[in-house]
C-alpha cells in the first residue's frame, strides 16, 4: 500500500491486491491475528474495529496508522484472484488493465504469475511482471515505495525514449524489449531490494 | 495556420473518441456502434486516429464485457482495416493489431468451421497471419511479444484437444471442431501447420547459447556501440523466452498429443546459460528470471495433473536446477574479486574471504622444532620450554603484561582457528622438549634467567600466542584443564620465581588428581551430552513418519536398536522417568513453601531441547513429539504417587509445544490429527486452541475436521468437542454448513429450537471433564491408535 501510495502521489494510475485468502492483521499474539474478508471489510471498518479493540496496542504496533493511511487510498483491500482483468474500474484505471504488475514479496509473485498462467489469458494482453522483494516492515515499505517509484520512473523514461526514437524500420517502439536492460540498470541501484521478472498474459 | 487548425482539429476528435471510449467502458451496450463508426477513421490518413484506432481494436476483443457472439460479428467486420493496419511501421500499432489478432483468431475460426462458404473471410484471416508470422522474427520485440500469444492461439486452434469425448469442454475451439469435408479448411494442413509453429515457437529454448557469445566477443572488439546490440539479443533473449514459456502451460495442459514434446522442450532448456556468456548483473538477474519463470510453469503443470506422465520427471529437473543454480551461484560469487555493491551476497563473499583468510594466514609454517632452542641444555623457564616461534620480538614479549580477560579471549579465538595437524606438530615439538629437558642432568639456575627476565613465571605460555595466535595457542588449552588449573595455582603459590624454577630444573612433576567436578561443571557436560544425543537423533535419514514404524512387533523393546527411535526413547525417557528421582534432591532445600516441586534443572533442559526439536520441524518429529508426551504423562501418573508434592508436567510442555505448531499450522496438515489424537489426554485449552483454528477461513476445514475426528473416535471426549462444536455453531454462524452434520449427529437438541441458548453451561465444569479423559485415556486411546502406533501405547510396559 505504500508503493500504491508512493506511485499515485506521481500521479501514476495504480491499482492493489492481496494475494492471501484473506487480510490478516497482527493481533495481541502469533495465533490470534485479526482476521478479515477481502473485497467486503472497507479499511475504515478495521480501523475501528481494532481501534475500539486495544487502541493502545495496535497505536505502538502501527496498525492503526497503516490502516489510517489506507482507508485515504482506497475503500477496502482487493483480492488478486478475485480481479476480473479488464472490466472497466472507476479508480483511475477505467479499462481495468495495467501494463505492469509489482509484487512486493517473492512468494506473490509466484502466486501472481501462477494465477494468470491458469486463467489462460482471454486478454491476450501483455504484461510485465515485477517482484521487488521488501522486507514487510514499516521501515523497509518506505524504502522499497522509493525504489518502486524509482522502478515506475525509469521505465516510464525507456518508454518515452522508444516512442520518439525513428528507427530505421519502424518507428514509435515499445519499451518491452528494454525491460530487462532497465531492470538491471535500477538493480544496481537498489541492490538491496532483489529483482524478479517475467513477461506474462492477461 | 491550416497545419494548427488541423492539429486543434486532431485533438478534438481524439478527445471525442476519448469521450465515446468512456462511453462504452461505463455502459458496454454501446461497443459494436461505437466500433463500426470509428472504423473509417482507424483507416484513414491521421496517424495519431490510427493509433487510437488501432489500440481500441485490441480493447474490444480482449474486453471481458462485449459478449463473444458480439464480438464474432464485430471481427468479421474489422478484418479488412487489421489487414491494412499491419501495414504500419510503428510498434505501437502493430503491437496492438496482432493482439487483437490472437483474440480474433479462435473466433474467425469457428465461424469458418460453421460458414462453409464464407472462402474470402478466412483468406483474409490467412493474409493478416502470414503478416504476423513474418514480423514474428524481424518486428520490434515488443510486436513479437504479441506475436508469441498469435502462435500460442493458432497452435491451440489447429491442434487437437482432449481425446477422450466425455472429458472435452464444448466451448472450446480446437481443431476437433472441424468436420472432415470441409471446403476451406484441410484438417492435415492446419495441423501440419500448427506442429511447424509450435517448433518454431519452441525454438527459442533450443538456440544455441554460443550464438550469443559469438556476438558479444565481437561487440567488445567492436568497441561502444555494436557491445549494446550484443547486449540487445541477450536482452531480447531473456524477454522472448519467458514471455514463451508463460504461454507454454496451457499447451502442455489442453493439448496432450503436444505436450510430451513442449515439456522435452523446457527441461532441456538451461536457463543458467545466460550468465556462462558473461557474468554481468543483467545476465545474472535475467538467469534468475528464467530459472524462476522455468519453475513456475513446471510447478504449474505437475500441480494441475500430480498424476501426470510428467510429474517424476519434472521435479526431478527441478531439483537438479535448484543444484545446478546454487552451485552457479556459489561459483560467480568466488569469481568476483572485487565486488563493490553491497548487497546481500557480496556480504556473503566477503565474510566468506575472511574466514578462508583467517584459516590461510595462521600457517606460518607448522613449528619445526626450532633446533637451535632445543639444544640449549641445563635451565629452562615455562617460556621458553613452550615458545616454538624464532621470531625474537615474539620470544622476548611479556604476557602477563595483557589483562587475564584479554587472555582468555585470545586463547579461546585461536583454539578455534587453528589447524589440526599444526597443534599436533606443535604438541609433540613440546612433547619432545620437555622429555630432552628431563632426561637432561640439571645444571646451574642462574644462567637461564637471563634471557627470560621477562617472562618469569608459569604463566607464560599464552602470551607467547598474543602476536600470532593461530601458531600455537596450544600449549595450555590443549593440556585440558586439569593442567590449566595446575599452572593456575603455580601462579599464586609461587610468586617467586626462582623456587619454580629450581622445581622445573629438578624435574620433578607428577600428575596431579582430578579436581571435583563443581555442579556446574556437572550440569555443563550433561547438557552436552544431551546436546550430542540430539544431534545423533538429527543425523538419522529423513524418512516419512509411516517407514518409520518398527517391524520387531512384539519383540521390539524400548530401544532394541541404535536408530532414530532408539535414541529418541532414550531422550525423552530421560527427561521424564530417569531424572524422576533426581527432583526430589534438587529442590529439597525450599521444603518450607507449599509449592509444588518443581523439575531438576536438567531435566527441564532436556525438556526444552526437545520442545525446541519439534518445533523446528513438527511436521517431520510428530512421532517424537508424541512419544514425549505419552512419556511425560505416563510419568506423572506415576510420580503422582511417589511424590504426591511434584509439579505435573504433561499439561504444561503439552500446551507449550501445541502454542509452538498451531500458529504455523496449515488447511493441509492432516496429519496433525495424529498427533491430537495419540497425545494421552485432551484438555478444554487445547480445545480451545482448536477452536480458534475454526475461526480462521483458511483453516477452519481443518479445525472442524479435528473436532469431528475426536468427537467420533475419543468418546471420552466427545462432549467436550461437542461443546465447542456447540459453541461454533450457536455464535459463528458462518461455519454452519460445516458444522450442521455433526451437531445433527451428536446433539440434535441444539438444533430444536430453544428460547435460551446456553452456551457458557459447560465451562463452568471444565476439570471434571479433564480428569475424566485422563482416566479412560487409556481404553480410548487403544480404540483409535491401534493402527498407527507404535510406541505410544506399549511405552509405559516396556522395560
Amino acid at each position: 500500500m505504500e508503493a500504491h501510495l508512493v506511485l499515485s502521489l506521481s500521479q501514476y494510475p495504480v491499482i492493489s491486491f492481496g494475494t492471501g485468502s484473506a487480510v490478516r492483521l497482527p493481533g495481541p499474539s502469533i495465533d490470534k491475528p485479526n482476521i478479515y474478508s477481502f473485497n467486503t471489510t472497507t479499511y475504515d471498518e478495521m480501523y475501528n474495529s481494532l481501534k475500539e479493540k486495544d487502541p493502545r496496542l495496535y497505536h505502538a504496533n502501527g496498525l492503526l496508522g497503516m490502516l489510517d493511511r489506507n482507508r485515504r487510498i482506497k475503500g477496502c483491500p482487493e483480492r488478486w484472484q478475485d480481479w476480473r482483468v479488464g472490466v472497466p474500474r472507476k479508480d483511475g484505471v477505467e479499462d481495468g488493465v495495467v501494463d505492469v504488475v509489482v509484487t512486493c514479496e517473492e512468494r506473490c509473485w509466484d502466486i501472481v504469475v501462477e494465477d494468470l498462467t491458469n486463467r489462460n489469458s482471454p486478454l491476450n494482453r501483455l504484461v510485465h511482471i515485477i517482484n521487488v522483494d521488501i522486507k514487510d516492515n514499516h521501515e523497509e515499505a518506505l524504502v522499497g515505495g522509493k525504489g518502486i517509484l524509482e522502478l515506475a520512473n525509469m521505465l516510464s523514461e525507456a518508454a518515452r525514449d522508444e516512442r520518439e526514437k525513428a528507427g530505421p524500420n519502424f518507428v514509435r517502439e515499445t519499451v518491452d524489449g528494454r525491460v530487462p536492460e532497465v531492470l538491471a540498470k535500477w538493480q544496481e541501484r537498489f541492490p538491496g531490494l532483489p529483482a524478479l521478472w517475467t513477461v506474462g498474459y492477461f | 495556420m491550416a497545419a494548427a487548425q488541423g492539429l486543434s482539429s486532431i485533438e478534438d476528435q481524439l478527445q471525442q473518441l476519448g469521450s465515446a471510449r468512456a462511453l462504452v467502458l461505463t455502459d458496454p451496450v454501446y461497443w459494436p456502434q461505437v466500433l463500426h463508426g470509428i472504423l473509417p477513421i482507424v483507416s484513414g490518413p491521421v496517424v495519431e486516429l490510427r493509433r487510437w484506432g488501432a489500440d481500441f481494436l485490441a480493447e474490444t476483443f480482449s474486453t471481458p464485457v462485449v459478449e463473444a457472439g458480439e464480438k464474432l460479428n464485430l471481427a468479421v467486420a474489422c478484418l479488412d482495416t487489421m489487414v491494412r493496419l499491419m501495414d504500419e511501421r510503428e510498434a505501437g500499432i502493430l503491437k496492438s493489431v496482432v493482439q487483437c489478432s490472437a483474440s480474433v483468431y479462435p473466433l474467425i475460426f469457428r465461424y469458418i468451421c460453421n460458414n462453409r462458404e464464407d472462402a474470402a473471410t478466412w483468406k483474409k484471416m490467412d493474409v493478416l497471419k502470414a503478416k504476423i508470422l513474418s514480423l514474428w522474427d524481424t518486428g520490434p520485440v515488443g510486436v513479437r511479444l504479441c506475436c508469441i500469444k498469435f502462435v500460442q492461439r493458432v497452435i491451440l486452434v489447429q491442434s487437437r484437444g482432449v481425446t477422450d469425448p466425455r472429458l472435452a469442454d464444448r466451448s472450446e475451439i480446437s481443431l476437433s471442431m472441424v468436420p472432415t469435408n470441409h471446403p476451406i479448411l484441410s484438417l492435415p494442413a492446419l495441423d501440419a501447420e500448427a506442429q511447424g509453429l509450435l517448433d518454431r515457437l519452441l525454438s527459442v529454448l533450443h538456440e544455441d547459447p554460443r550464438q550469443g557469445n559469438t556476438v558479444t566477443t565481437i561487440a567488445t572488439n567492436d568497441g561502444e556501440s555494436s557491445r549494446i546490440t550484443g547486449i540487445l539479443i541477450i536482452n531480447s533473449d531473456a524477454t522472448l523466452t519467458t514471455a514463451t514459456l508463460n504461454n507454454l502451460a496451457q499447451l502442455i495442459k489442453t493439448r496432450s498429443p503436444i505436450a510430451a514434446k513442449i515439456v522435452n522442450a523446457v527441461l532441456s532448456f538451461n536457463p543458467l546459460a545466460i550468465v556462462s556468456r558473461s557474468s554481468t548483473i543483467q545476465n545474472r538477474l535475467m538467469m534468475q528470471c528464467m530459472e524462476k519463470t522455468v519453475r513456475v510453469l513446471l510447478l504449474n503443470i505437475v500441480r494441475a495433473n500430480p498424476q501426470g506422465p510428467f510429474t517424476s520427471k519434472v521435479t526431478q529437473h527441478l531439483n537438479r536446477l535448484s543444484r545446478m543454480k546454487a552451485d552457479l551461484l556459489e561459483e560467480l560469487s568466488r569469481k568476483r574479486a572485487a565486488p563493490a555493491p553491497d548487497n546481500d551476497a557480496v556480504k556473503r563473499l566477503k565474510t566468506d574471504q575472511q574466514q578462508q583468510h583467517a584459516v590461510v594466514t595462521p600457517t606460518p609454517t607448522p613449528p619445526p622444532v626450532p633446533p637451535q632452542q632445543q639444544i640449549t641444555n641445563g635451565p629452562m623457564s615455562y617460556a621458553q620450554l613452550y615458545s616454538l616461534s624464532t621470531d625474537v620480538a615474539m620470544t622476548s614479549f611479556d604476557g602477563q603484561q595483557l589483562p587475564l580477560e584479554l587472555i582468555l579471549e585470545i586463547i579461546n579465538r585461536s583454539m578455534y582457528n587453528v589447524q589440526q595437524h599444526n597443534l599436533d606438530a606443535a604438541i609433540s615439538a613440546v612433547r619432545n622438549r620437555y622429555a630432552t629437558l628431563l632426561s637432561a642432568p640439571p645444571s646451574a639456575p642462574p644462567r637461564a634467567l637471563a634471557q627470560p627476565a621477562s617472562q618469569p613465571s608459569g604463566y607464560a605460555p599464552p602470551p607467547a600466542t598474543t602476536d600470532e595466535p593461530h601458531a600455537r595457542p596450544l600449549p595450555d588449552t590443549t593440556e585440558s584443564r586439569v593442567n590449566k588449573r595446575e599452572k593456575e595455582e603455580d601462579k599464586v603459590e609461587s610468586n617467586d620465581e626462582d623456587e619454580e624454577e629450581s622445581e622445573l630444573q629438578l624435574g620433578k612433576f607428577c600428575l596431579p588428581p582430578p579436581p571435583n567436578l563443581t555442579r556446574e561443571d556437572l550440569c555443563e557436560s550433561s547438557f552436552d551430552a544431551v546436546n550430542r544425543i540430539f544431534s545423533i537423533i538429527d543425523q538419522f535419514d529423513k524418512t516419512s513418519l509411516v517407514s518409520r514404524k518398527s517391524k520387531l512387533g512384539v519383540m521390539r523393546l524400548a530401544a532394541s536398536n541404535w536408530d532414530r527411535e532408539g535414541w529418541t526413547t532414550l531422550i525423552t525417557r530421560l527427561a521424564t522417568r530417569g531424572m524422576g528421582g533426581i527432583q526430589g534432591e534438587d529442590i529439597k532445600p525450599e521444603e518450607g513453601s507449599s509449592t509444588l516441586q518443581k523439575p531438576s534443572a536438567l531435566s527441564n533442559f532436556i525438556r526444552d531441547k526437545l520442545y525446541h526439536f519439534i518445533i523446528e520441524d513438527f511436521r517431520g518429529r510428530m512421532d517424537i513429539a508424541i512419544s514425549w508426551l505419552n512419556e511425560e504423562w505416563y510419568n506423572d501418573r506415576i510420580m503422582a504417587k511417589a511424590q504426591p508434592s511434584r509439579q505435573p508436567q504433561y499439561k504444561i510442555w503439552m500446551m507449550k509445544v501445541m502454542d509452538g505448531i498451531f500458529p504455523f499450522l496449515e488447511g493441509k496438515d492432516r496429519m496433525f490429527m495424529r498427533l491430537l489424537s495419540e497425545i494421552p489426554e485432551i484438555t478444554v485449552e487445547l480445545l480451545q486452541k482448536v477452536k480458534m483454528l475454526c475461526l480462521d477461513p483458511d483453516r477452519a476445514v481443518l479445525g472442524i475436521q479435528m473436532l469431528h475426528f475426536l468427537a467420533m473416535l475419543r468418546p471420552p471426549v466427545r462432549n467436550m468437542c461437542m461443546d465447542v462444536l456447540e459453541d461454533l455453531w450457536l455464535n459463528h454462524t458462518e461455519l454452519r454448513g460445516q458444522t450442521h452434520k455433526l451437531i445433527s449427529k451428536w446433539r440434535p437438541e441444539v438444533l430444536a429450537p430453544k428460547p435460551v441458548a446456553p452456551p457458557d453451561e459447560n465451562t463452568g465444569t471444565p476439570e471434571a471433564q479433564v480428569a475424566g479423559n485422563a482416566l479412560s485415556g487409556g481404553v480410548n486411546g487403544n480404540s483409535e491408535t491401534a493402527s498407527s502406533s507404535d510406541n505410544t501405547n506399549n511405552a509405559p510396559v516396556a522395560p
